[in-house]
């Protein structure tokens, strides 16, 4: 029996191959009529027209019943619609730029949509004044979104909320709209969360985190703690225990992250610290002993930051402390203190073994004020030789370094292909000119260049004709042929830095102007700027 | 080498390590051993085929995915596809459907990703009647269905 066409062109469902075959056989018949009357209609003179009009309709017909897209079973379709939108839709959204626009193309690729929990299943939540949609229609619009990823219970979904009310919005209503979020989503859905990145008004946040409801699927957390400047409820955000997020509440919980949890107390987070690989505590500085007891106990992590608290610095200068193993996967660790060298050697003196670590980021926010200490960063240089970790990356923003440390850790890291020092004219902290003669190879006793691998740096320099000697010399190296006339293969192969960022105290001369010009001509992209800070010498 | 036979009777031999790209074939070669009698692939034609067969030679020789990896934890999430992937995908609508089926078939993940990002990239950003120009679908809902779907997004629209 011969297809309906006219049923077939309305409809947008897979055909069965011998359905097709049969459809494409037609379709080659009213190809070869319709050529075969353009053939004649060149060499008759009666023109052709109504017989060519019927077969062209007909042939469009054909073409939309066997379009390309019919030919893909709802599996691959579904692929296909979670390649276009693979990553959290933005709620308000507009059509075209979610998910929603499928529903509207037709129905076989409605149903399809609608039977693809992934395109449904990551949302950032905006609560915001919106033309259209009401911050608590926005709730609902969202719980209506994550109703369609549920097919089973374990259908795992993922949340951020971001704050977009109006600054001027008095504290209660702001207030009001995060705990609908709380109370009409995150709650309910508990089991579902795989991520959760939530940013509260501390109110929400300490009733949220006194609450005991479990999320036996999160994988990742990330809080938040919204202040308003001058507020009542700055400070630390309790002391009872967590009751969400800990390790009964929580097993499966690998990534924690706190922003702005000032006197964060981490025992209150109970967390399965055995698991999780990676822990940002921003804003939220903890003890140097609460530090030192996590970076213990989680032996899985590869990814730390931390921020050391101001108030116990001086309770651990002299401290009795056993060496702690770092965890083996550890690949990025970011510290920041609060106090100079001494605090830096201490912390870091009962840290053994980061085989992993590659990335090495240390700051201070007091960094304008002097710590000027020339002792050398033994604590700190004694981890890095404890540890033969082949570090890549070392931001070390600390202004109280001595030129002396600050060569000593640059020997320390040879694999270093990205070093950042402070932006500051103060001797303490910014690249030493030995240094720069070192990475040249031109000083420190030896032709052999230190750093082979550098590639990026960051500082101040006391006088710019250093920083572009040492580059001039690296390309040179870097360009060089790595065996001479004879064969004989060269001693050393180092790369040349492609990214500079350098302040200078000095004013830069046309000659040194030129010699930038002639380095950036070799793929060298440099950034110079003379210091507007008072340089030290 | 292997042989293939296509749905249009055409017969193909190929390098092992080349076919080899694809998981089925390198299963069933490993389930039955050598053999001189061909692979039917009664899914796939000739001119297909050729394009898949252009695609495996590319990439002979670089290593091949691991097969016991969750999709849902790996995977390049976003819409960028390599120079080759992409003149290499430069085909007519109906011919890159063909592939997709093809390497959903002979299970090439790795061509079945390009072949799925290209069409994603393809309807990426337009308006449903853009995407039902672009590949020729009919409108099938009814006025009322229309109405209903309007009204349901009428949050998503007008902004």
């Amino acid at each position: 029996m011969l297809p309906d066409i006219q049923k077939l062109s309305i409809s947008n469902d897979t055909l069965p191959d011998d359905e097709l075959n049969e459809l494409r056989a037609r379709r080659r018949l009213v190809r070869q009529n319709l050529d075969a009357i353009a053939d004649n209609g060149r060499s008759a003179p009666v023109p052709s027209r109504p017989s060519r009009k019927t077969l062209q309709a007909q042939l469009n017909a054909f073409d939309l019943i066997l379009s390309p897209h019919k030919l893909l079973p709802t599996e691959l379709l579904s692929q296909i619609f979670v390649a276009a939108y693979p990553e959290a839709v933005y709620i308000p959204t507009q059509a075209r730029c979610s998910p929603l626009v499928l529903c509207q193309v037709c129905s076989r690729w409605r149903s399809v949509a609608l039977a693809t929990p992934e395109l449904w299943a990551n949302v950032i939540l905006r609560l915001a004044k919106h033309a259209q949609l009401d911050p608590l229609e926005v709730v609902q619009v969202t719980k209506a979104w994550f109703k369609r990823s549920e097919v089973t219970e374990a259908s795992f979904i993922s949340l951020a909320v971001l704050n977009q009310l109006p600054a001027a919005w008095e504290e209660w209503r702001v207030e009001e709209h995060f705990q609908s979020v709380l109370d009409q989503l995150v709650i309910p859905l508990a089991p579902r969360f795989r991520t959760l990145q939530l940013s509260l008004p501390s109110p929400c946040m300490r009733a949220f985190l006194s609450c005991t409801t479990t999320f036996p699927n999160l994988r990742r957390l990330s809080l938040r703690m919204q202040r308003r400047t001058g507020n009542a409820s700055m400070g630390p955000v309790g002391t009872k225990p967590v009751a969400a997020f800990n390790r009964a509440a929580s097993p499966r919980l690998t990534d924690f992250e706190l922003v702005g949890f000032l006197g964060a107390n981490m025992d209150r987070f109970d967390l399965p610290l055995a698991f999780v690989t990676r822990l940002i505590l921003t804003n939220s500085p903890v003890s140097h002993e609460q530090s030192h007891a996590l970076l213990k106990n989680c032996r899985a992590l590869e990814e730390c930051e931390i921020a050391l608290a101001w108030f116990d610095h001086h309770l651990q200068a002299n401290a009795t402390q056993t060496l702690i193993h770092l965890s083996p996967h550890l690949r990025s660790l970011t510290v920041e203190f609060h106090h100079s060298n001494h605090i830096v050697c201490s912390w870091f003196e009962p840290l053994v073994s980061a085989p992993s670590l590659k990335a090495l980021s240390l700051s201070c926010p007091d960094n304008d004020s002097w710590h000027l200490n020339n002792q050398p960063l033994t604590g700190f240089l004694g981890f890095l030789s404890r540890s033969e970790c082949a570090i890549e990356v070392l931001h070390a923003n600390l202004t109280f370094m001595s030129p002396q440390a600050t060569i000593a850790i640059a020997q320390a890291l040879p694999s270093l292909i990205e070093l950042q020092l402070p932006m500051s004219p103060l001797l303490q902290g910014r690249l030493p000119l030995a240094l720069l003669d070192m990475i040249a190879g031109i000083g420190g006793g030896s032709p052999t260049p230190i750093l082979p691998n550098l590639k990026v740096i960051v500082g101040h320099v006391a006088r710019l004709p250093h920083m572009l000697q040492m580059l001039e010399k690296r390309w040179e190296l870097a360009n060089a042929p790595h065996r001479d006339g004879s064969g004989v293969e060269s001693v050393f192969i180092v790369s040349c830095p492609d990214y500079v960022m350098v302040e200078h105290s000095d004013s830069i001369t046309p000659k040194e102007a030129s010699r930038v010009d002639s380095l950036r001509a070799k793929g060298i992209a440099i950034q110079a700027t003379k210091s507007e800070k008072q340089a030290t010498y | 080498m292997v042989l293939l036979l296509t749905s249009d009777n055409e017969m193909f031999s190929v390098a092992e390590d080349v076919i080899k790209r694809s998981a089925y074939i390198k299963n069933m070669l490993e389930d039955v051993g050598e053999s001189d009698l061909p692979i039917p692939l009664p899914n796939v034609e000739s001119n297909v085929l050729v394009k898949i067969l252009e695609y495996c030679e590319h990439y002979r020789g670089e290593p091949l995915p691991a097969s016991d990896v969750d999709p849902a934890e790996i995977g390049d999430r976003s819409l960028d596809i390599a120079d080759w992937d992409q003149k290499y995908m430069a085909v007519d609508q109906e011919m890159l459907f063909e592939i997709i089926l093809a390497a959903n078939y002979l299970d090439i993940k790795s061509l079945l990703d390009v072949g799925c990002k290209t069409v994603a990239k393809m309807m990426k950003g337009k308006s449903s009647e853009e995407i039902r120009t672009l590949f020729n679908i009919a409108n099938d809902f009814t006025p009322e269905e229309e109405a209903q779907i309007r009204k349901e997004n009428a949050w998503a629209e007008c902004r």
